[in-house]
């Protein structure tokens, strides 16, 4: 009883370690994209593939960063997931057929171009970057 | 020795797909795919019809698909696949999976063609290696045996999301039951005949997953049908039956819990001319739990306990060993297994795992030396390294 004792008070210290602070992401999306505001559940289901359709059913793109800091900290703050678990997640919608693995971009500039050009686009920048010529979107 | 054919038709196809794809305007084609080589060990008996006990190299998959959307709402794709285990597969390219998917709204989407099946947390991603740490799935869920069986329906299926984050599924069609498999063989072997063919009827497999408040838990059902007719030189045989499950699986940053349950009504019908001359009914009963945790971005480990019963009422096989004689441990599998898997990089996979399994279910009982006392345990080593583009 004492053993179990001490595994549960491990495995919760491992648990508490691996909790860290987030850094500060935007989401942004196509100018024409009709929501300002969403859900952190709505982004989730977005970028998981679940939800494909913006209200007004116009086909969701969804595009990341390469960035690993910034992909990482949006994963943790509105995904959920680790980069790790979100890897394994699109390949396993890849080789089942289910999804399209969501292209991805080295620099900000280059996919907040893309999003500014490519209607049903939605992505998200470090807090600290200029937004140009995307909406912002309100994560409530 | 079948694999560079293999693979060189597989390559044929793609071009052909690519080909038709740009003449139809089928928009950017996406072609990726997987090659895995694995090793088995074990240090008494054969498991899963491989040499294992000599140690083999009879075991690997590969893959190679090629997915496009001509429209936003619709996807169309389909993957070559080809895999050897032990007796089975073979490195024969067959289509794993050729589907049209239109996504009407978030809460309703059509598939049809030949798909994956939505069944059990893990069931339409098992040929997908680098998709978990563990190189074998637990086996009360996920037998190997029956691996490409459960795998696919060719029919038409309908998925989304509904409101209160719950997930649906449902399909209807056929099961992907080959007549050279594992499940065909193996059903014809036990009646003492040789399949010389089979007729599978259509089933249904329905899911529900709910994606809980506690974030990181979702909790599912699930229940299906089948039913095959396999003909021999002798009498007829079909197994039929329906299978139930519920599963439940908890994430919370690099940690992974998983535990699933099965329960399933199992009938056998031996027919000579369409009549019936004997009929099983057993209640088959199986659970896990897993655990893992990522400690780096290139090191996961964890582990599985597994136990399933083909007759949940006999449990230590003894009604059996009465009725058909043998030693009774044929009917439960017992499984404890650790696995460790390493990304060496984003394109390169290794996994290393132990089993230690307690029960002779799916071993070959003529193997068995001393059949009046068998062992029971043995140790299966596996390892597979895996490529993915």
């Amino acid at each position: 009883m004492k053993n179990m004792s001490v595994f549960i008070v491990f495995v919760f210290l491992i648990l508490g370690v691996a909790e860290t602070v987030f850094a500060d992401v935007l989401i942004i999306a196509n100018k024409d994209v009709p929501d300002t505001t969403l859900s952190s559940d709505d982004v989730k289901k977005i970028f998981l593939g679940k939800n494909v359709q913006w209200s007004n059913n116009a086909h969701i793109i969804i595009v990341i960063s390469k960035n690993e800091d910034i992909h990482k900290d949006f994963l943790k703050r509105y995904v959920k997931r680790t980069a790790s678990q979100y890897k394994a997640y699109w390949r396993n919608m890849l080789f089942t057929g289910n999804g399209i693995e969501p292209r991805s971009f080295d620099s900000e500039e280059k996919l907040m171009e893309y999003v500014a050009n490519t209607p049903g686009v939605v992505s998200y920048i470090d807090s600290g970057t200029v937004p140009v010529n995307v909406n912002t979107i309100t994560v409530k | 020795m079948m694999r560079k054919p293999a693979v060189f038709v597989a390559v044929i196809l793609g071009i052909i797909f690519s080909a038709i794809s740009s003449m139809a305007d089928l928009g950017d084609v996406n072609i990726h795919g997987f090659i895995s080589q694995g090793y088995l060990q074990s240090t008494r008996y054969n498991h899963y019809f491989a040499e294992t006990e000599d140690g083999t190299f009879q075991f690997n998959d590969m893959g190679l698909n090629f997915l496009t959307q001509p429209a936003d709402n619709l996807r169309l794709g389909m993957q070559f696949f080809a895999k050897d285990l032990g007796e089975f597969g073979n490195d024969e390219i067959v289509i794993d999976w050729a589907f049209a998917d239109y996504r009407y709204r978030n809460w309703l989407g059509i598939k049809v063609g030949k798909f994956k099946l939505t069944g059990a947390i893990y069931n339409a991603g098992r040929d997908v290696d680098t998709s978990r740490a563990c190189i074998f799935l637990p086996h009360a869920i996920y037998d190997e045996n029956n691996r490409e069986s459960m795998l696919s329906h060719k029919g038409i299926g309908i998925y989304g999301q509904l409101p209160f984050n719950v997930e649906y599924n449902f399909s209807y069609g056929v099961l992907n039951i080959p007549e050279n498999g594992s499940v065909v063989t193996r059903t014809a072997s036990e009646v003492g005949g040789v399949a010389e063919g089979v007729d599978i009827d259509a089933s249904y497999m329905v899911s529900l997953f709910w994606n809980t408040p506690l974030e990181g838990l979702r909790i599912g059902g699930i229940a299906s049908d089948y039913s095959i007719l396999l003909y021999t030189a002798g009498p007829d045989i079909k197994p039929f039956g329906e299978r139930y499950y519920a599963s439940v699986e908890y994430t919370y940053n690099d940690f992974l819990l998983a535990a699933e349950w099965t329960y399933g009504e199992d009938k056998l019908k031996i027919m000579n001319n369409g009549a019936s001359i004997f009929n099983i009914k057993r209640y088959s009963e199986g659970w896990y739990v897993m655990a893992s945790y990522r400690f780096i971005d290139w090191f996961e480990c964890g582990g599985y306990y597994s136990i399933f019963y083909p007759d949940r009422n006999d449990q230590d096989g003894t009604a059996q060993k009465v009725l058909l004689g043998g030693d009774g441990a044929e009917y439960w599998l017992e499984d404890v297994t650790v696995f460790t898997r390493f990304d060496i990089n984003a394109s390169w996979i290794a996994k290393f795992e132990v089993h230690s399994i307690n029960g002779l279910m799916n071993i070959d009982f003529s193997e068995v030396s001393n059949p009046a006392n068998p062992r029971k345990d043995s140790v299966l080593f596996a390892a597979k390294m895996t490529y993915v583009f």
